[in-house]
């Protein structure tokens, strides 16, 4: 980042290429729309290349990333029609795959538990969905999902476990649901 | 698992941490002492990695090729706006009623941004203008629409002062007077910030609620002097005016008083 901001052309390339895809997915899963998520992808690097000269040696580039990130996204879950209730292809029933061994079992099951994972990520509140996702699924430290959300430390620890305890909780009563399914089906 | 029993309610959110590695060494040997005890929370905490290994295997969206270029089609479009607006050509309100792009929404912040860092150069230009030919009594807006932009001088060194929160500035301005402007529910925040950062207001203010209708007679000169300052972005043009408004109007106040 220094590098380009000192004129280097290159090295806003290589940010990009460096970054896009983890802002991309960090994005997609915030927003459950990919091409949404694709515009601000873009938005935020617009800004980046903007505010180069604003930027800050003393923080780290993928923290100011994620914290532009972070807000272009709360404020496109602020726009109407995000405040509906998130329906995602994942969340369409998927054709049932025949049940043939152990193999196939485990990969519907795996299956099962990330279609459900996302639906449930979906329906937490946005700065729980942010703090997890930037912890959990980016790698970002509790300091640095601070920053990204302008939060403190302890409000990310409680957020982070907020949103993972209750996806825990739900994904567990799932699995427990279908276990009960899969009892009653081979009873009758 | 939705009731925490008392004696795990201290090592419920410790869980979370364990996962992320964010415990002090201390508190995770006291934390994985407790596990060995309490079955509870050993579940709780399998069922917590569940929940990262879910997520860690979500299908990762795939950035289509394009990205990039359509990423540098915008920046070329910014760029090339940018040039219109910074054009040495003489301004006129016609050019700001049409850019070549939509006009970026307008927010609090944004105009936080925007009027603090166009309040020095404001300042300085009217006190420049102020002695140069002594302001009439009339109406703030008549008191500098008459100054041609050619005599104007350019306040180089202040320039730099249109990052925000510079600090050379700070004593310059008088932002209290202005936070504590009564009749101006315009200015809303004058607080500092980057406008890459900008997070909207919940719900976002748009100019067009707020209404800046008296402003209109300022705009042909107000903005030929601020683009001869190159002080501004097309879009902070509004801003900059309220902000003018408001310095004259507490001169106007000052004078009277």
């Amino acid at each position: 980042m220094l590098a380009f901001r000192r004129g280097d052309a290159a090295a806003f390339d290589a940010l990009f290429r460096r970054w896009s895809g983890p802002l991309l997915r960090y994005l997609e899963r915030m927003l459950r729309d990919q091409a949404t998520a694709e515009e601000l992808v873009q938005e935020a690097f617009l800004r980046v290349h903007k505010a180069r000269d604003r930027y800050a040696p003393e923080a780290r580039f993928s923290t100011w990333l994620y914290r532009i990130a972070t807000n272009l996204a709360l404020n496109e879950l602020r726009r109407p029609r995000h405040r509906a209730p998130h329906h995602s292809s994942d969340e369409e029933a998927a054709p049932a795959l025949p049940d043939t061994g152990p193999g196939i079992e485990a990969v519907v099951d795996a299956r099962m538990l990330g279609r459900a994972a996302a639906a449930e990520l979906a329906r937490l509140p946005d700065k729980q969905r942010a703090a997890l996702c930037l912890s959990a699924v980016e790698g970002l430290s509790y300091a640095e999902v601070a920053e990204a959300l302008e939060v403190t430390e302890k409000a990310v620890k409680s957020l982070v476990h907020r949103a993972r305890s209750t996806l825990a909780t739900r994904l567990a009563q799932q699995r427990g649901g279908d276990a009960e399914g899969v009892r009653e089906g081979s009873a009758t | 698992m939705s009731e925490v029993p008392a004696s795990c309610l201290a090592w419920d959110e410790d869980l979370s941490a364990l996962i992320d590695e964010e415990l002090a060494a201390e508190r995770e040997a006291e934390l994985r002492a407790h596990l060995d005890a309490c079955t509870r929370c050993a579940r709780r905490l399998e069922e917590l990695c569940n929940v990262d290994l879910a997520l860690a295997g979500l299908a990762a969206p795939v950035a289509p090729s394009d990205l990039r270029e359509r990423l540098a089609a915008r920046i070329a479009g910014e760029a090339s706006s940018h040039s219109l607006t910074a054009s040495p050509v003489a301004p006129t309100a016609r050019t700001r009623t049409a850019p070549p792009e939509p006009r970026p929404r307008w927010t609090a912040a944004r105009l936080a941004a925007a009027g603090t860092a166009a309040a020095a150069l404001l300042l300085a230009a009217w006190l420049t203008l102020r002695s140069d030919a002594p302001l009439q009594p009339e109406p703030p807006i008549a008191r500098v629409a008459p100054v041609p932009a050619p005599e104007v001088p350019v306040p180089a060194p202040e320039v730099p002062a249109l990052e925000p929160g510079a600090p050379g500035l700070e004593p310059e301005l008088p932002t209290a007077q202005i936070a504590q402007e009564p009749a101006s529910p315009r200015a809303p925040a004058l607080e500092v910030v980057s406008p890459e950062l900008a997070l909207d207001p919940e719900p976002p203010v748009e100019m067009a609620e707020v209404g800046l209708p008296e402003l209109a007679d300022l705009e042909e000169e107000d903005v030929a002097l601020l683009v001869e300052l190159e002080a501004v972005e097309d879009f902070d043009v509004i801003a900059n005016l309220e902000l003018l408004e408001l310095f004259l109007d507490a001169e106007a106040a000052g004078g009277a008083g």
